[in-house]
């Protein structure tokens, strides 16, 4: 039995769906308690930026893989999938 | 939204003071938050000084690099809460009342307001070695007729706060009895 690498990407398609939700709900609350001031704007600046640099640098030395390939090989200990010969 | 609008301030009333935690207070976060921006990179040059074959496989290195983003992005979402945590707890003075707004985590807040003129009792308490060495403290605010008790925690200058706060209460409750 095959793991594939792309698996790897719905992990992490799911991770960036979640960030988001709280970085929004986080913003949410810093506007929605007037505290929208010079300190909390750097801040949040800096939180995009640094996310912003982390998606980059992600997908600079992602580019160019081969998702297809495997992952893991589990051993197929009881012989159910080599079984099923599809 | 701004604090007039959060405070639903009142046509008499004036906004003497808004007051939220010392940011030295916020050091030991920036400080775990570098430690932990730090950490993934030391471990990097171990893997690759001890075990350097590891991530020459293409799978192991997209690998390590999905871990890597992932463990980045919630460093950074960690660090936003904590800073949440820290900077949305604010205290408003006002010439009518004080109001108390807390923030526990991301989806829990608390928010209480006390009659100025209904204050009896202010204490300051600076305790500890860079309390004293950054002027902040806690101001514990208490009143005769409620249980409601409001603490400002390590906010700046404590003690000028207090004493300006009692002046503003005595002024309030002058003006509530002529009213009477």
């Amino acid at each position: 039995m095959t793991i594939p690498l792309y698996s790897l990407l719905f992990v992490y398609v799911i991770f960036l769906a979640v960030f988001f939700v709280f970085l929004l709900i986080n913003l949410y609350h810093i506007i929605m308690t007037a505290s929208l001031t010079l300190v909390s704007f750097f801040m949040i600046f800096f939180i995009f930026l640094a996310s912003f640099l982390t998606l980059y640098l992600t997908w600079y030395f992602l580019q160019g893989t081969n998702w297809g390939q495997a992952l893991l090989e589990l051993p197929d200990l009881t012989g159910f999938f080599t079984s099923l010969n599809f | 939204m701004n604090i007039a609008h959060l405070i639903k301030q009142k046509s008499y009333e004036k906004v003497k003071y808004i007051l939220r935690r010392h940011p030295i207070t916020f050091v030991p976060q920036i400080l775990l938050f570098a430690a932990s921006v730090i950490l993934p990179v030391l471990v990097y040059l171990m893997i690759t000084n001890l075990y350097p074959a590891l991530l020459e496989k293409e799978a192991a290195f997209a690998a390590t690099i999905i871990a890597g983003s992932i463990y980045y992005l919630s460093a950074l979402l960690f660090f936003l809460g904590n800073f949440i945590d820290f900077y949305l707890d604010v205290w408003i003075i006002t010439n009518d009342r004080i109001v108390d707004i807390e923030q526990f985590g991301l989806f829990s807040r608390t928010i209480s307001e006390l009659d100025l003129y209904r204050l009896q009792d202010v204490t300051a308490d600076i305790h500890g070695f860079f309390s004293t060495l950054f002027k902040y403290g806690t101001l514990t605010v208490k009143t005769a007729s409620t249980n409601l008790n409001i603490v400002f925690r390590n906010v700046p200058n404590p003690n000028g706060v207090r004493q300006h706060l009692l002046e503003l209460a005595n002024e309030d409750f002058k003006y509530h009895r002529e009213q009477e």
